[in-house]
């Protein structure tokens, strides 16, 4: 009995806090809404949906009982009761914090001056709209009752056979396609490849024309992201440097770019297609220039440094010293387009359509980068980077190429960007751009391209359609890197090998006897 | 016959600790020579030293007469020198032929631009042939350099060239042409001696692209040429080459049909001989072999005795061995050196070895000395 | 036997050496020109002014100390930055600032308009570096519980990222629940800001506050209680023998996993103690109030040697002085005082990256 309750009170303590801090960060609003928005149910209030926080709640106090219920195991017994602990002990943490909160506000105490999200409609909400004793209880009684329903979903779901079951026959049937003489005969076809290839290009590159303006633009961020995680991807993927301050090559291209085409401050106006060329060069040369230093550190040192040298450019992108020669802080304007013939190439898109050629021709250079001597070498710098150098490659050299690549990637990006926007500014040069790559390629999968270009749409694109969820957008940044980095470190699309590297501690092979 | 290797007065100390202590080592070339010594002795330092690992504290170490003091550890394995490792280090996940075709890596070519243009051949051997390469991209940096110069005025343009930035360009421009010129010579000469049953329409492409900018087009035909001349290859065949050659290193090891399997699944003897066989992808003139048969039980290290000895006869290999199994020592040992604590105790011959009192008391302490020296001999 | 040959062939790590040398003695002919420009051509401050300057540079320098100390310890155990340490300070400095607000709200006596805090300003503030570090000693362990311990064997990239991905979560989860306003210190009357001893230096007069040596003061107080820690008890043997080799210590008995939280929550008590010291001395908080302290702390850090208490506190101080004074030193902007903490981290790392005080660190071996 006593693990039971146990069990029960950890989880109770665990979903309680986790509530509270919920609460205090005001996602009872929006979850509630986008559940109610969800189901289709009406809310008579201007923000949050009475129904629908019910409903989430509900939905925390499931996961509540069936995580008490983890920790007993295997009866039914157990874990409708731990379940049932589970959900009490929630249900009391939420209650009485509800209360407090009720009562206070109901006191017109203003809480809203140490705790933004405390207002009192957000209070009301929280209590359901009732008196604050009521509106305790009602939360004490979703969570007891949907705790010990947990408890029985854990049972159902992780004891009953009939899921081992039902996971064998998707596997089986999924082997059976795979292995199928027809996907065989497709796969082994040289021809195959190039229809499906033929195929996959003429969807690129009619994407372009099918939406609007708007979301041509946002297909254009994704795609300037996914250009940029290329480049981290050699850097970080391929060589295994952690490079921090990747957006400091961004910001040369997209000075770089701007400078040369724009009015002011440097009236040099060149053609767009030279400036692009000289802001690559010039993103490559400066990857040189600064690896040759920074590149014989220690990997959490390199990490650092690179973080110090994306900060200094941009403070001095934005300081007054500089601002005659780099537009301090109102940045660059009027940064001129490419045209073709002739002919201005500048509507949302023709962008894109340049952002995908440019996605295309990075690619092949990647893939024909990794499966060639110098791959080899940054898979084996990777891999122990002592045994690489003593095999007799120069460690120095390998990094520096993958470094001043990776750069050039970036320049490119930053040049497009600058172009696209007609402006570039301090602003978009923080720090949070290189950790915006940084999380795609790794969130999608180090050393992989599909994952590379999996991870730019679900930390670009994503956001974009969860339009309601802006503000905890970082927040989630922060806990998916983390939950990531413990579950699944291999990335959503991850490289074939790296599953293998991540996970080494799991798979004991035993020597076979020869 | 000279020595493949020598040191003089080898020392590496610790902190306190010293680990290596003035020792001498004569390896013949064509030899097999072992280090042994309880553990602790320092062999592993001396060999760490060898392969630029450790900067030696003091003393010398001399490779076919050339010093190898304050030379990278891959500098030091492109002039002939390969290892392995104690606790075996191979690549994880690469497989057996990736780990071998990076052993390979220091007679390869190609860099990244003819990874990325497999038909391109790979540069210069030369010295000169690498400057005149080189100076195809000159007027490229002229130009830019007189554009800053001339167009970019701001207060920060400095007054290098002022309005001499006219005899720049004329001189950039007259460097193109000359390039250009030299570019389309090569390029028809290549047509003549390749065999490339597409040559004509190649070289009509080749000729267009370039006009991006002419002294590629120098660049691209001089390679060309050097490779239909055979002196140069494209990535291409080059990664043919090498694939065949890992192929057949496999085979040499016995690991023939392992070669996609990654090499972390490979089982342990297996990964022995594998790790050989990448050391012996930089076709070493000296092989530092540690502790080869470690783990290993009767059988199996009976075959690698055999298998180093197959080394040294077949590939010409120098060997230098440290082992801690005393059969394979005295079975194919021709000198042998005992380390203990960082000095050299006695070197010679197995049978002299075997009877030196001091070795056996290093070995097994005071006392032992008389009674094993029959056990010993016996081995 | 051959001779031992004198002449050798210039290898590229010679060639770097010498490179570095060259750039070395450039750098700092350069910097005595600025130098001799700005003191004695242009003589643009006073040497009241530099006082100051300094004095204010040491202050800084003590918080970034204590901060400094907390990375070191966490990366001499598990060779790991902890990024999320900036935010630990700030929510420290946060949890400070709501003991000052609950008792400046607590009325003593209401005739005279008396407040708790300013009835009992030594308890008020005793109270509150006790709430703000135990919160942030909690939050420690909590941390390295959740985010690194389940990677204690991974690569090293993977539990940097998980550091990073902590640092985003709390900064954001501060942002959300205290909103994004800045907030001030209300520090005791007897501790106002920008009041104290008035001192006279060559001709001019130039306060030295009483936030700032009490900051100093108890920089060093905490510095010295951790050596002592660390170097006569038995958890600071643990911890050091834990640093050493983790393996063996395991086998002597030590109780690894707690050595570790134990070392989390100490760094983490030193970090909630910085940011309260940051919000009393500096007064304002927000949610990236960690960051750039963080990261500054941690070129303290590295400065002085990594995984080195005392050099940790060298480090900081110096970094302190050297980012006051800098700027005016050499006629730069002060914008730019961020670019030249960051500059000296670089320099430190290519030209000295064991640090001033040098790493005490275990080698690799192989």
């Amino acid at each position: 009995m006593n693990d039971t309750i146990r069990s029960g009170i950890r989880a109770g303590i665990v979903f309680g806090v986790v509530m509270i801090f919920l609460v205090l960060i005001g996602f009872t609003v929006p979850g509630s809404e986008i559940i109610g928005d969800l189901l289709g149910i009406e809310s008579e209030l201007r923000a949050g949906n009475i129904q629908g926080l019910m409903i989430f709640m509900g939905l925390m106090g499931l996961g509540a009982g069936a995580y008490a219920a983890k920790g007993t195991g295997a009866s039914v017994g157990k874990s409708l009761a731990s379940g049932l602990v589970g959900g009490i002990a929630t249900g009391l943490l939420v209650g009485a914090f509800a209360y407090l909160l009720g009562m206070l506000d109901a006191a017109d105490v203003d809480m809203r001056k140490y705790f933004a999200q405390l207002s009192s409609q957000n209070i009301s909400l929280f209590l359901y709209g009732r008196e604050p004793l009521l509106g305790a209880l009602i939360n004490l009684l979703l969570f007891t009752v949907s705790g010990f329903l947990g408890g029985l979903l854990y049972y159902v779901l992780a004891q009953a056979p009939w899921l081992k079951r039902a996971s064998a026959w998707i596997k089986a049937k999924r082997s059976r396609v795979t292995q199928s003489t027809f996907v065989q005969t497709i796969r082994q076809n040289p021809n195959a490849a190039f229809v499906t290839n033929g195929i996959l290009f003429l969807v690129l590159f009619s994407i372009p024309f099918l939406f609007g303006n708007y979301w041509n633009y946002t297909f254009g961020t994704v795609g300037i992201y996914v250009l940029m995680g290329l480049g981290l991807n050699i850097v970080v993927g391929f060589a295994g440097l952690l490079d921090l301050g990747y957006v400091a090559f961004f910001a040369i291209g997209a000075y770089t770019m701007g400078l040369l085409t724009a009015p002011d401050p440097l009236g040099i106006q060149l053609n767009f297609w030279f400036a692009l060329l000289m802001a690559i060069g010039m993103a490559g040369l400066t990857g040189v220039l600064l690896g040759i230093p920074v590149l014989r550190m220690r990997g959490d040192y390199l990490a650092i440094v690179t973080l110090g040298f994306g900060e200094i450019i941009r403070v001095l992108a934005k300081s007054d010293m500089l601002s005659s020669f780099t537009g301090g802080p109102q940045g660059v304007r009027d940064i001129a387009g490419p045209s073709i013939l002739g002919q201005p190439f500048i509507s949302e898109r023709d962008f894109l359509f340049m952002i995908i050629f440019a996605i295309l021709i990075l690619i092949f250079i990647t893939t024909r980068l990794q499966h060639s001597r110098v791959g080899r070498a940054w898979g084996a710098m990777r891999e122990d980077e002592t045994v690489a150098q003593a095999q007799g490659i120069s460690t120095l050299k390998s990094k520096l190429l993958a470094f001043a690549i990776g750069a050039a990637f970036a320049g490119l990006g930053g040049a497009l960007f600058a172009a696209r926007n007609q402006y570039t500014g301090p602003e978009d040069h923080s720090l949070m751009v290189s950790i915006n790559v940084l999380c795609l390629v790794i969130v999608g999968g180090m050393g992989s391209i599909p994952g590379v270009i999996a991870g730019a749409f679900v930390l670009k694109g994503l956001p974009e359609a969860l339009r309601q969820l802006e503000l905890y957008r970082l927040l989630a940044f922060g806990a998916l890197l983390v939950a990531m980095m413990i579950w699944r470190p291999e990335g959503i699309w991850p490289a074939p090998r790296r599953r293998m590297e991540m996970h080494e501690e799991d798979e004991a092979h035993p020597p076979e006897a020869l | 016959m000279g020595n493949a290797l020598e040191t003089r007065n080898l020392t590496k100390f610790f902190g306190g600790l010293t680990a290596v202590d003035h020792v001498d080592l004569d390896v013949p070339e064509g030899s097999i020579i072992s280090v042994i010594g309880p553990n602790g002795a320092g062999k592993t330092t001396v060999f760490n030293c060898l392969t630029g690992f450790y900067e030696p504290d003091e003393g010398e170490i001399l490779f076919k007469g050339q010093s190898l003091l304050g030379l990278s550890p891959d500098r030091i394995t492109s002039l002939g020198i390969s290892r392995t490792y104690q606790n075996i280090r191979l690549f994880p996940s690469m497989t057996a032929l990736e780990n071998i075709l990076v052993g390979m890596d220091p007679h390869l070519r190609s860099g990244p631009s003819e990874a990325i243009f497999r038909w391109l051949p790979h540069g210069p051997n030369t010295r000169k042939e690498s400057i005149i390469e080189f100076g195809a991209f000159l007027p490229l940096i002229l130009f830019i350099v007189a554009f800053i110069t001339n167009t970019f005025e701001t207060e920060y343009s400095p007054d290098i060239l002022g309005g001499n930035s006219l005899f720049v360009v004329g001189a950039a421009f007259l460097m193109i042409i000359g390039y250009w010129i030299f570019g389309v010579i090569n390029l028809i000469r290549w047509v003549r001696v390749s065999d490339d049953s597409r040559r004509i329409i190649k070289a009509l492409g080749i000729f267009i692209v370039c006009f991006l900018y002419p002294p590629l087009l120098y660049v691209v035909a001089t390679r060309l040429l050097s490779s239909a001349k055979g002196e140069a290859v494209t990535s291409k065949d080059e990664e043919k080459e090498a694939l065949r050659e890992a192929q057949h290193l496999l085979d040499f090891v016995g690991l023939q049909g392992m070669g996609d399997q990654l090499a972390h699944n490979i089982p342990y003897g297996a990964q022995r001989r594998l790790e050989i066989a990448r050391a012996l992808g930089n076709k070493p003139d000296l092989l530092l072999l540690d502790e080869p048969t470690a783990g290993m039980n009767p059988q199996e290290s009976a075959e690698m005795m055999h298998f180093i000895r197959r080394l040294r006869d077949e590939m010409g290999t120098t060997i230098l061995l440290i082992e801690h199994d005393m059969r394979v020592v005295m079975g194919i040992s021709e000198n042998i050196t005992v380390l203990d604590f960082g000095m050299k105790i006695a070197e010679g011959t197995p049978k002299e070895i075997q009877n030196n009192p001091r070795v056996i008391e290093a070995y097994l302490g005071r006392g032992a000395a008389s009674g094993l020296g029959e056990a010993t001999a016996a081995a | 036997m051959s001779a031992i040959e004198l002449t050798k062939p210039r290898t590229p790590i010679q060639t770097f050496k010498i490179i570095k040398v060259i750039i070395a003695v450039l750098a700092l002919i350069f910097l005595a020109w600025r130098l001799y420009n700005v003191l004695v051509v242009e003589a643009v401050y006073t040497p009241a002014t530099w006082v100051r300057f300094g004095i204010s540079g040491l202050v800084i320098g003590a918080v970034y100390s204590v901060i400094a100390v907390g990375y070191t310890l966490v990366y001499g155990i598990l060779f790991m930055i902890n990024f999320a340490h900036g935010e630990v300070m700030m929510l420290g400095a946060f949890a400070g600032y709501f003991v000052f607000e609950a008792f400046s709200a607590i009325v003593v006596d209401p005739v005279n308009g008396l407040n708790f805090l300013n009835a009992y300003p030594w308890i008020a503030v005793l109270l509150a570096f006790i709430v703000g570090m135990t919160f942030s000693t909690i939050l420690g362990i909590f941390l390295e519980k959740i985010a690194y311990r389940p990677l204690r064997g991974a690569p090293r990239l993977i539990p940097l990222i998980s550091a990073i991905g902590a640092s985003i979560f709390l900064q954001n989860a501060a942002q959300l629940i205290f909103g994004p306003k800045r907030r001030t210190y209300v520090n005791p009357d007897i501790l106002a800001r920008s009041t104290g001893w008035t001192i006279t230096v060559a001709g001019q007069d130039i306060i030295i506050t009483y936030t700032g040596v009490f900051t100093i003061v108890l920089s060093v107080l905490l510095m010295v209680g951790l050596w002592l820690l660390v170097q006569r008890t038995r958890m600071g043997r643990a911890m050091r023998a834990v640093a050493e080799d983790k393996e063996t210590a395991a086998l002597m008995g030590i109780n690894v996993d707690g050595i570790i939280s134990r070392t989390f929550a100490i760094s983490g008590a030193l970090a909630g103690a910085a940011g309260v010291m940051w919000g009393i001395q500096n007064g304002i908080i927000y949610h990236y109030v960690g960051f750039l302290p963080g990261l500054k702390a941690f070129t303290a850090a590295v400065l002085g040697g990594i995984g080195n208490i005392p050099g940790a506190m060298v480090g900081g101080l110096f970094l302190g002085v050297v980012e006051s004074v800098g700027p005016a030193a050499l006629g730069i902007d002060f914008q730019l005082k961020d670019v030249i903490a960051f500059s000296i981290l670089v320099l430190v790392l290519i030209f000295r990256p064991s640090g001033i005080l040098g790493e005490v660190l275990s080698e690799e071996k192989v």
